[in-house]
């Protein structure tokens, strides 16, 4: 009895250790040293040399837009989606086998992007005898608390995207640089808007293959019906001001002037940030520090105030960004400032729409905030850094960026796919898009502490102004005046 | 407690001392082997996982990359010098009481008229409780279209009166009454299913007796429903309240603490420092004082509860209640 | 129903009842409308659905079905069926072990003597009151990173038990502690004597346990279920937060990842199917409780506890 009670304990005893340890061997022996996991880039250049001849498998994050499905991504998961592609009732238009027939330089199917962006991946890496596993994170909120999460628990894959929490994990040094030959070349062909935003210190952290930057959008129907001529493009700030208040008082109630979503969230700094940086304002100064209340911002804040009656009550400024964008689709609104995406979702819903370069307010210069960018970076602890890396290259390789310039949802950000009389020709309006992501372009800055207490701060002071009549002055200084107390905590 | 097992697993094998141990100790042993497994189990995956975040609660640990250093009580006084952390316990103490109390009275309501003899009982109670059913997620969104300033459908109804649109999003006091409405919607199915136990659980001989003296609807309602389910009323409140004012899942999808954070409840204040600011030391204060006072609210109820009370919580019929009031 | 109750309605006439059928009707109807909503939804296009200012009560001028469709047949990026079979077997299991271990550990608080026993049950009280939120990183870092929660490595990190059916099998809540209670508050009101009686007929502690005294506790059981079981098959954090593969994923989660496609970065959120899908989530868990309240009520009226 006695023996076989303590044979039980000890028994229990290893079977404890023992999982630990296989467990731990299991987990990291088959592709990297625990010390390479830990390290830093030196280990990683180390295992470069071999990974070109040994075949490799990334963990890579996907998202929404290129999602085919998670997994190895190989043939068959390809014709998996391309059979649930067909059957597939909810998307229009509809897929039919005959469309995939895409070739360089001709339309295709938009439903087909993510499709075709994979393949394109999948050969490309095969070459180099890398395989691609796919997670879907999801996106927002969401993926940013499973990417921190990950990065506690030293789970995470080799390659991780996401938006507006992107540079803060390179700020917080999270990520790792792009190698330096990488980046000169990304530096020399690519578009700003496509890297700018992820840029540290002189050294690049992410790459977004195809990011937008915010143009005007106008329902030509309704600025028709106010007297304008709907083919010409606002030149100033007054101009589109005064467009605007004749679309409102030609809508009677029906419909209104609308202008730019300024509501206390990121929706809102991405749309209404082109005009602080056109008005020579912004969000930071020089160091990094909250620059709320300069005088530029006053005034642009100004101006969204005078937009705010262009509105049905309370949209422009709504908790939520949904119904903004929903009153242009519903032929509520007039001008809006958005995405190059707005282009095809118009033309999906039959809106006639105009498409121009955000217009310039007196003494202002071009300058845009990176919208829309699902920017791809490789963590500091990715196991396989080479591997990772050439995932990366591969976002800007010709056949992806040519794929972008076919699909006219989006620009491509390669200079010598976009910089030609062919593109300019075939999408004229997307060409213009391109010229605007490679001009002055920033990305929405994270602050050094509490950011999105930061953040809040600066957005209710914005709603504050814009929908009261409260000096505007005083309440930016009330908020420059917290978010320095809430960075100093 | 360890020990203990390992002896009451060798129950049948034991020799004439250990059988005298064991029938002397017999509950304690067998309780052990019950419970040792289950509130191991429970340690490793909720109870460890708690103290944890905790613990952090005395470390001041911002940012990933951060090393966590020891704070002592600052994360605490700073919680209470700041009216971003007192403005949100604050608010969510009241707002769940609103929501407690207008969730149980509706839902009393609702089980007085359950209780009676209708035809369709059972589609009225299923009815009733779909609400609790469905996803948060979901019918917040159907809720936001509602109240959508563009074409939302209430303010189209009142455009339609020839009444102003109402900007319910900029209104604190719509704000709240948005989420009260959306808790009780969710809420109320449920809590008439309770109150309805309770009902059932009054001994239906005190409704005979009332009779017999003449006691008309309204009197049976006060001297017999009310007394009887006084023991169940305030369990249904107290844990109501308490997870009440734990709510925020409506709030940050409703108004996502706006306007201005004034519909900011403690628990989404946690949630925003553990998971945007990665503030886990706040995080881990801020849940801890939330736990104290949940805590406390149970604690109170149950001292002052009598005993006799707390083992009529339950809603099975002709229970110690009715025994009581005889 | 009460014999009583019955009777003296009888004798006032129908006039209240006809008041109770409409007061519960209306207002039943004020709470369905939502629902109404999002089933008049689900036969938009997406196109439409965007394009239309939605009246109350909305019609399509193009009504489809497919929306519907894809709650059998799946969509390109939503593997419907799969889903909903990962939810319902991490619901009946939850389900099972929740009433399993709410039931034992009332059985031993209530009726089971032994030291501290008043004191540990307040702890476990205690512990319900606590919010989850803080648990929800902590609880992350567990499953990836200590080994006796599965994780593999407490220095250097990994992927633990994360993304994998034991974060379904462990990680629900372990313990319904408010099971627990019900149940202790339960079988205390079961005279002591039943016991004594099946011990003389020679009943062993698991057949009094598990044939005696646990049919008495149906109705307690069926609520616990009937929490548990809903709790469990709208829970999107879980799936969502802990695991990442598709063969994982439950319809819930689904839904959540549906809904978090960035409008910016090129996907278009498809509002009528996401509504479709959630209403195809909640068209089963009405089934549920209809199923469930019917023994609810049953077991009220027929309890052996009478005392």
């Amino acid at each position: 009895m006695k023996s076989k009670k303590g044979w039980l304990a000890i028994s229990a005893l290893t079977m404890a250790v023992g999982l630990s340890a296989c467990g731990g061997n299991g987990n990291n022996g088959n592709t990297a040293s625990p010390s390479a996991s830990a390290s830093g880039s030196e280990s990683a250049s180390a295992s470069a040399s071999s990974s070109a001849a040994q075949p490799v498998e990334i963990k890579v994050l996907t998202e929404g837009s290129v999602n085919v499905g998670t997994g190895v991504l190989n043939d068959s998961l390809l014709a998996t989606k391309k059979k649930a592609l067909v059957a597939d009732e909810t998307i229009s238009p509809r897929v039919q086998e005959s469309d995939f027939n895409y070739v360089k330089g001709q339309s295709y199917n938009s439903n087909l992007y993510a499709y075709y962006y994979q393949q394109i991946i999948k050969d490309k890496l095969a070459e180099k005898n890398i395989t691609v596993n796919m997670e879907d994170w999801g996106w927002g909120e969401t993926l940013t608390q499973k990417e921190t999460a990950g990065f506690l628990a030293g789970n995470i894959p080799d390659v991780i995207v996401g938006e507006t929490q992107m540079p803060g994990f390179a700020m917080q040094g999270l990520l790792e640089p792009f190698p330096d030959d990488m980046a000169d070349e990304i530096r020399e062909n690519i578009a700003p808007a496509a890297w700018k935003p992820m840029e540290v210190d002189g050294k690049i952290y992410g790459f977004a293959a195809q990011p937008g930057v915010s143009s005007l959008f106008w329902n030509k129907g309704l600025v028709k019906q106010a007297g304008i001529d709907p083919d010409k493009a606002p030149e100033s700030w007054d101009e589109l001001l005064s467009n605007i208040n004749k679309v409102t008082e030609a809508g009677n109630g029906k419909f209104y002037g609308g202008g730019v979503y300024a509501g206390p969230n990121a929706g809102g700094y991405l749309r209404y940030g082109p005009l602080l940086v056109i008005n020579n304002g912004g969000f930071i100064d020089a160091d990094g520090n909250p620059a709320f209340n300069s005088d530029a911002n006053v005034k642009t804040v100004e101006y969204l105030r005078s937009l705010y009656a262009n509105h049905p009550a309370g949209l422009m400024v709504n908790t939520e960004e949904g119904p903004y964008f929903d009153a242009f689709k519903k032929q509520q609104t007039a001008y809006i400032i958005d995405g190059p995406w707005r282009a095809s979702e118009s033309t999906a819903l039959g809106i006639d729409y105009g498409m121009a370069p955000i217009p310039l307010s007196e003494g202002g210069q071009a300058g845009n905030i990176t919208i829309g960018a699902a920017f791809n970076a490789v963590p500091k602890n990715a196991k396989n850094k080479e591997a990772a890396f050439e995932y990366i290259r591969t976002l800007y390789s010709d056949e992806i960026q040519n794929l972008v310039a076919d699909g006219d949802l989006r620009s491509p950000v390669k200079k010598s796919v976009a910089e030609t009389a062919e593109y300019q020709a075939a999408h004229p309006a997307m060409y213009l898009h391109y010229q605007a992501m490679s001009g002055n372009v920033q990305g929405l800055p994270t602050f050094k502490k509490n950011d999105s207490q930061v953040w809040q701060l600066f957005g209710d002071a914005v709603t504050k102004a814009v929908m009261s009549n409260k000096d505007i002055k005083a309440t930016l200084d009330e908020a420059q005046e917290k978010a320095e107390a809430a960075i100093a905590k | 407690m360890q020990r203990i097992t390992a002896e009451g697993v060798a129950d049948d094998r034991s020799g004439g001392s250990w059988k005298r141990f064991i029938k002397r100790h017999r509950d304690a042993l067998l309780a052990a082997v019950i419970l040792t497994p289950l509130i191991g189990f429970w340690l490793v995956v909720n109870g460890f996982p708690t103290m944890f975040g905790f613990v952090l609660g005395f470390f001041d640990w911002v940012g990933l990359t951060d090393r966590p250093s020891f704070a002592g009580l600052d994360n605490f006084i700073a919680f209470f010098q700041d009216p971003l952390y007192t403005g949100a316990l604050w608010r969510s103490i009241w707002i769940g009481a609103l929501v407690t109390v207008v969730t149980q009275a509706a839902g009393f309501g609702a089980a007085l008229l359950m209780n009676m003899p209708l035809f369709g009982k059972g589609i009225y109670r299923t009815i009733w409780y779909i609400p609790a059913v469905t996803s948060t997620v979901a019918t917040t969104q159907i809720f936001n279209l509602l109240l959508s300033p563009s074409n939302g459908i209430i303010n189209n109804i009142l455009i339609s009166l020839g009444k102003e649109p109402i900007v319910w999003q900029y209104s604190v006091g719509w704000s709240i009454f948005w989420i009260v409405v959306y808790s009780v919607w969710k809420g109320v199915g449920a809590a008439s299913l309770l109150w309805l136990a309770g009902l059932q659980s009054v001994d239906p001989t005190l409704y005979e007796a009332a009779e017999v003296d003449g006691a008309g609807r309204m009197a049976r309602l006060r001297h017999v429903t009310i007394p009887g389910l006084k023991p169940i009323a305030t369990f249904i409140f107290i844990t109501s309240l308490v997870a009440a004012i734990q709510i925020y899942e409506q709030v940050l999808f409703i108004t996502d603490g706006g306007p201005y954070s004034q519909t900011e409840v403690l628990v989404l204040r946690i949630y925003r420092d553990g998971f945007w600011d990665f503030n886990l030391g706040m995080a881990g204060a801020s849940s801890l004082i939330m736990a104290i006072l949940a805590m406390s609210i149970t604690m109170i109820y149950y001292r002052w509860s009598s005993n006799s009370d707390r083992r009529t919580t339950i809603p099975i019929r002709g229970g110690g209640a009715s025994r009581e009031r005889k | 129903m009460s014999a009583s109750e019955s009777r003296s309605t009888r004798t006032r006439g129908g006039a209240s009842r006809i008041v109770a059928h409409a007061v519960l009707l209306g207002f039943g109807a004020v709470l369905l409308y939502p629902l109404l909503f999002m089933i008049l939804a689900g036969f938009f296009t997406r196109e439409e659905f965007n394009r239309t200012v939605l009246s109350a009560f909305p019609i399509p001028d193009r009504p489809t079905l497919a929306n519907y469709k894809s709650l059998v047949t799946g969509t390109v990026t939503a593997a419907v069926t799969k889903y909903m079979g990962n939810t319902i077997l991490r619901t009946v299991y939850s389900t099972l072990f929740a009433v399993l271990t709410s039931f034992l550990a009332g059985f031993v608080f209530s009726r089971l003597k032994f030291k501290g026993r008043g004191a540990l049950f307040l702890v476990l009280l205690a512990t319900q009151t606590i919010p989850l939120t803080i648990a929800i990183i902590p609880t992350y870092l567990e499953f990836a990173r200590f080994p006796w929660a599965g994780g593999n490595d407490i220095f250097v990190g990994g992927t633990g038990i994360l993304n994998t059916w034991w974060v379904y099998l462990i990680g629900g809540p372990a313990m319904n502690i408010m099971g627990m209670f019900l149940v202790k508050q339960s079988l205390e009101k079961v005279p002591i004597e039943l016991d004594e009686a099946a011990k003389m007929d020679g009943a062993g502690t698991l057949r009094l346990m598990f044939q005696i005294l646990f049919p008495l506790q149906l109705p307690v059981v069926a609520y616990i279920a009937i929490t548990t079981a809903l709790g469990t098959w709208n829970d999107f954090i879980t799936p969502f937060f802990y695991t990442s593969s598709d063969d994982l994923l439950t319809l819930p989660g689904a839904i959540a990842r549906l809904s978090s496609i960035s409008s910016g970065a090129g996907g278009t959120i498809n509002y009528p199917l996401i509504i479709t899908l959630g209403l195809g989530n909640t068209i089963p868990a009405v089934l549920i409780f209809f199923f469930f309240q019917r023994y609810i009520v049953q077991g009220l009226a027929n309890s052996g506890v009478k005392g």
